[in-house]
């Protein structure tokens, strides 16, 4: 047989023979082909991209705001000079008061080189001194020089009555001189440290600030949502990863409590809307959009390190946090308002409610300004990131898992409550 | 006019429901190809088993990519390719688990003659097909049944030409010796019978 005849032989037999397979071979495919009515959340990467990239500027703006307004408040002896917690009956030579009234200095002063900058300030911006400004550059016995001539001259000196002035001068002139010197960023460092413990003098004072206690608020929360769904790798399906971006607005309640000014722990309750664009994927791959509106519980449970770095805005103060912590949340229902059924015949789960579980890491700063004793308000970003414990099975989605990550300005007014405050320091 | 290219109506309404993903003419469409396919898969498959991984693959994979069947050919041929193309991505898959068969050495009978030939149905000659060795298998469907050059086979399977030619001579020479021995065992059954009678 020549091989042309084995190859048609074979080929006449065979190319259209058929054989028919189990009939369980059907649902075996059946169970691997993608569900019907699977909704997925469409890839609107790039809109949540420039949605992060505009929530950035609005925070960097925010943020070069307050310290703009930190500083213009910091070069005003008016603003400041309450800030030394005044006690009349003090009869401390100037040393000794500048040794109290900035704890730092005091604690500091084993270092002649802030002595002598201490000294230089002194002398050369208030007293106006250029020899004492010579001499204070080398030791710390011209430091002890320096105030001797400081206390003589201060005895006729129009604006130094007291030894609080003194130290409230030498901070508020503290960063001008020496611009352009290697001093620049030690001086930096110093006024940040010092001004900041005034600062928390004139919260003291003033009872603006309790740095212990309980409190109470409202907060809300804009942001950006994204959810990115995986599919099941059984369906064989090319995109495997989704990712949909849609405004979230969340509102809520808030209790705290502040173990000191350094630290304190917050829990929270919040409901979370967002209005998910989703899509039908179907047999063709392609998608069939529709709306779906999920709403969510949030109880974040979070950590706060607070900071001082601001003096204040428009003369209140402000605290500044960093916050992390987890969030529990539950998905409360989801509904489809303006879904075509026709392209889902069957199928009607897509309404009822469901309960599914999710975890998230959160992270934030936030700033709080305080209006008076009782109330501040708090304003900042914050990020929560994390996935879910549950598929969506009860309402049809791609998922198996997804992970989700929000980025968003939050807002809250806070009261603290006046019992069980104590300030420390 | 040719309508050779052109898709019968009710398989064009059943093609455009898969697009849709319904899973309604999903389930036709697999009835309705669901033996020629399974057939294909029985051809480069040495099993019933692997045959069925196959049927399976080919057709999730023809359900997700339906939609890139613009009707510019026959459908039929258009799901045949799916197939033969699933079994070549299985064969190269699993290629290191076959064993390794040894070629007889045999000189075929040059004298088997059509009479003799009729008596192998195709049931017997897929038998055949799926005794070769993986490599003999593969290389002779798709060039004796499939159509394709050795040159493309080369490219297919990552073989040199020289290789596809080599093997698609030997499956010759293996089935040719097949239908020998199935033809002597057909005969000496007959004469079995006919002593009997």
């Amino acid at each position: 047989m020549e091989n042309n005849e084995l190859d048609k032989l074979f080929k006449d037999a065979l190319a259209a023979h058929e054989f028919l397979p189990q009939e369980k071979m059907w649902t075996k495919i059946e169970n691997q082909l993608p569900t019907k009515n699977k909704i997925v959340f469409l890839p609107w990467l790039k809109v949540g991209l420039a949605a992060a990239l505009m929530g950035a500027l609005v925070t960097a703006t925010i943020i070069f705001y307050v310290q703009k307004s930190s500083k213009q408040v910091a070069v005003k002896n008016n603003e400041i000079q309450p800030t030394i917690a005044v006690k009349e009956n003090e009869t401390a030579t100037e040393n000794d008061a500048v040794k109290n009234e900035i704890p730092f200095i005091k604690n500091k002063q084993t270092d002649n080189k802030t002595a002598a900058i201490i000294s230089n300030v002194a002398t050369n911006n208030l007293v106006k001194n250029k020899e004492a400004l010579n001499s204070a550059n080398n030791s710390s016995a011209a430091f002890n020089q320096s105030h001797e001539d400081l206390k003589t001259k201060n005895n006729s000196s129009q604006f130094m009555a007291t030894n609080q002035n003194l130290a409230l001068a030498i901070i508020s002139k503290f960063k001008s001189p020496f611009v352009g010197s290697d001093e620049v960023e030690f001086n930096r460092s110093i006024h940040r440290r010092v001004s900041n413990d005034v600062f928390i003098d004139e919260l003291l004072r003033r009872q603006l600030y309790f740095v212990k206690g309980f409190h109470v608020g409202v907060k809300t929360e804009f942001g950006n949502s994204w959810i990115s769904a995986s599919v099941p790798a059984s369906s064989n399906l090319n995109i495997t990863m989704r990712y949909v971006i849609n405004a979230a607005l969340a509102y809520g309640f808030t209790a705290g409590y502040d173990f000191n000014n350094k630290y304190g722990v917050q829990i929270e309750y919040h409901t979370l809307t967002q209005n998910a664009q989703l899509s039908e994927v179907l047999g063709n791959s392609s998608l069939q959009n529709s709306t779906l509106k999920l709403n969510y519980h949030h109880i974040p449970l979070l950590f706060k390190i607070k900071w001082h770095p601001l003096r204040g805005i428009e003369s209140k103060p402000v605290v500044m946090n960093y916050v992390f912590g987890i969030q529990y949340g539950w998905l409360n229902s989801n509904s489809a308002p303006n879904i075509d059924y026709t392209l889902i015949p069957n199928d009607n789960a897509i309404n009822k409610p469901v309960h599914l579980n999710e975890l998230n890491a959160v992270a934030a700063i936030s700033y709080d300004v305080y209006f008076n004793s009782f109330f501040f308000l708090s304003f900042g970003g914050r990020a929560t990131f994390g996935g879910n414990m549950q598929k969506y099975s009860s309402t049809d989605l791609a998922a198996t898992k997804s992970r989700n990550l929000n980025l968003g300005l939050e807002l809250g007014l806070h009261y603290k409550l006046p019992f069980l405050q104590k300030r420390v320091r | 006019m040719d309508t050779s290219h052109q898709i019968l109506p009710e398989l064009l309404e059943i093609v455009e429901g898969c697009k849709k993903g319904q899973r309604k003419f999903q389930e036709q469409l697999y009835r309705y190809f669901a033996g020629k396919m399974f057939a294909i898969c029985m051809r480069y498959s040495y099993s019933k088993e692997e045959a069925e991984d196959m049927l399976q693959e080919g057709f999730i994979k023809a359900f997700n990519h339906i939609d890139k069947y613009r009707g510019e050919g026959p459908f039929e041929g258009w799901m045949r390719r799916i197939f033969v193309n699933t079994s070549i991505e299985m064969f190269r898959k699993n290629s290191k688990m076959y064993p390794l068969t040894e070629l007889t050495v045999f000189t075929p009978n040059q004298i088997i003659g059509n009479n003799i030939l009729g008596d192998i149905n195709a049931n017997d000659m897929m038998r055949m097909v799926q005794k070769l060795s993986p490599g003999y298998r593969m290389a002779f469907n798709l060039y004796a049944i499939e159509g394709f050059t050795h040159k493309e086979i080369g490219e297919q399977l990552g073989i040199s030409e020289g290789t596809s030619k080599s093997q698609v001579a030997r499956a010759r020479m293996l089935l040719q010796k097949m239908i020998e021995d199935q033809s002597k065992k057909k005969l000496s059954n007959e004469q079995v019978a006919g002593y009997g009678k």
